[in-house]
């Protein structure tokens, strides 16, 4: 029993220094382009970032805790070249389970977030981060897979929340008439990924 | 008479949408949708013509058959669109792996995959589902045009300036080279500029247009 309470203490711990690590100082859209599109999709509605975040969060986690045992499971009896088709696999099923069942156990609950559901499920960041445990399956483990995805999705959260703000601000007269818009988002997300590389690590996402 | 001036109203605003996708309202630089593969991926020309080449293969097949998948159920369409998607890059993997290049397929292998869930591809479901054939290829063929073209230019320039290479080939056109270019933030700012460029061109476009009728 007291095994058992230490290994969990330990998966604990390195899953909240992977959430720390990669919610706070990696950012996965700054330092790999993951959810880049999504992130300035969602960020023209600033009400519903967190709803989302929480969203895409659900989908991310639930996706990496099915693949990580099935991918152990099927070991080398599934070629590569198919492991990919088994995650995106993965995610339209919770996507279809969702569709299927929220409406009739929570139709107020789907009536304000369907329109989110195929955005949230189907993008760069759930497939990325759900790729990126695949390729590291021999150095890591189901807790830290957890506390990757859920680290990434708070990570969007915040710099779509950070973008957000940026985007008020930036909209002035003072901006010059060609950076108005697209221009001056992409050039200040570039500027906040150029600022956050001071603190990438030996971990790496690819 | 009618058919037929209606056929070719269809026809010419089919080709409009095409350019605007391409250029006029570029997909990435205007509408900021497929950037992830730009900004992770397209650190060389080879890379960024790959990518741009698995766009086209997905997005055309894929297109149309949207366009006919209107009796399906609104919300099972995403679902068996991202399927389609990546089971034809599960064979364009196969192909780039066996008879292009293994060297390309292991710089790209986590990116092809990515590229069934490319939010160009997502904004065509919503658009494919509405209109006829034609346009619905068309808007395809000019979304994955605008894709290429600026992967492209982002690729080239990054590794002139990463290795001092172009496709491989040692060029010498700067002093010196920097490895920095590799990095996301690069690729960040120079969509900015890219973007910035193409509104200053149609904006000047605009008003020589605006002028013009002035004029008259």
């Amino acid at each position: 029993m007291k095994e058992f309470t230490s290994y969990l203490w330990t998966e604990a711990m390195e899953l909240i220094s992977f959430f720390v690590t990669v919610s706070l100082l990696q950012n996965v859209i700054l330092t790999t382009g993951f959810g880049s599109s999504l992130m300035l999709s969602i960020v023209r509605k600033p009400k519903n970032i967190w709803l989302f975040s929480g969203i895409l969060c659900i989908f991310s986690v639930l996706t990496v805790t099915i693949a990580y045992p099935l991918d152990q499971w099927l070991g080398t009896g599934l070629d590569k070249l198919w492991r990919p088709f088994m995650m995106l696999a993965i995610t339209v099923v919770l996507y279809v389970i969702a569709n299927l069942l929220l409406p009739k156990i929570a139709p107020n609950a789907y009536a304000k977030v369907g329109r989110m559901l195929p955005m949230a499920a189907f993008n760069n960041l759930v497939t990325g981060i759900a790729l990126v445990c695949n390729a590291h399956i021999t150095d890591s483990n189901l807790f830290t897979n957890i506390g990757l995805a859920i680290g990434s999705c708070l990570s969007f959260g915040l710099i779509t929340w950070l973008v957000a703000e940026g985007i008020e601000r930036m909209d002035n007269p003072d901006m010059p008439e060609t950076f108005r818009g697209m221009p001056s988002i992409l050039v200040y997300v570039g500027i906040l990924a150029l600022a956050i590389m001071g603190f990438v690590s030996d971990f790496s996402y690819l | 008479m009618n058919k037929k001036n209606n056929a070719q109203r269809h026809l010419w605003n089919s080709a409009q949408l095409f350019v605007e996708n391409a250029i006029t309202n570029n997909i990435v630089l205007i509408q900021a949708m497929g950037l992830c593969p730009i900004i992770a991926a397209g650190t060389s020309l080879k890379n960024g013509v790959a990518l741009a080449i698995c766009s086209a293969v997905v997005m055309i097949p894929l297109s149309l058959f949207t366009a006919f998948s209107g009796k399906l159920p609104k919300w099972l369409r995403p679902a068996l669109y991202i399927l389609l998607a990546s089971l034809l890059l599960v064979g364009t993997a196969y192909v780039m792996q066996n008879y292009v290049s293994t060297q390309l397929f292991a710089d790209l292998h986590l990116f092809i995959p990515l590229m069934a869930v490319n939010m160009v591809y997502t904004r065509s479901i919503g658009y494919a589902a509405v209109v006829n054939p034609v346009a619905t290829i068309l808007d395809a063929l000019g979304s994955a045009l605008g894709f290429g073209l600026v992967i492209c230019f982002i690729s080239a320039l990054r590794e002139i300036a990463g290795t001092g290479t172009l496709w491989g080939v040692t060029v010498d056109i700067l002093p010196i080279t920097m490895k920095a270019t590799d990095e996301p933030f690069v690729a960040f700012i120079m969509l900015g500029f890219m973007a910035a460029t193409l509104q200053w061109t149609r904006h000047r476009i605009s008003a020589l247009f605006q002028r013009k009728e002035d004029d008259r």
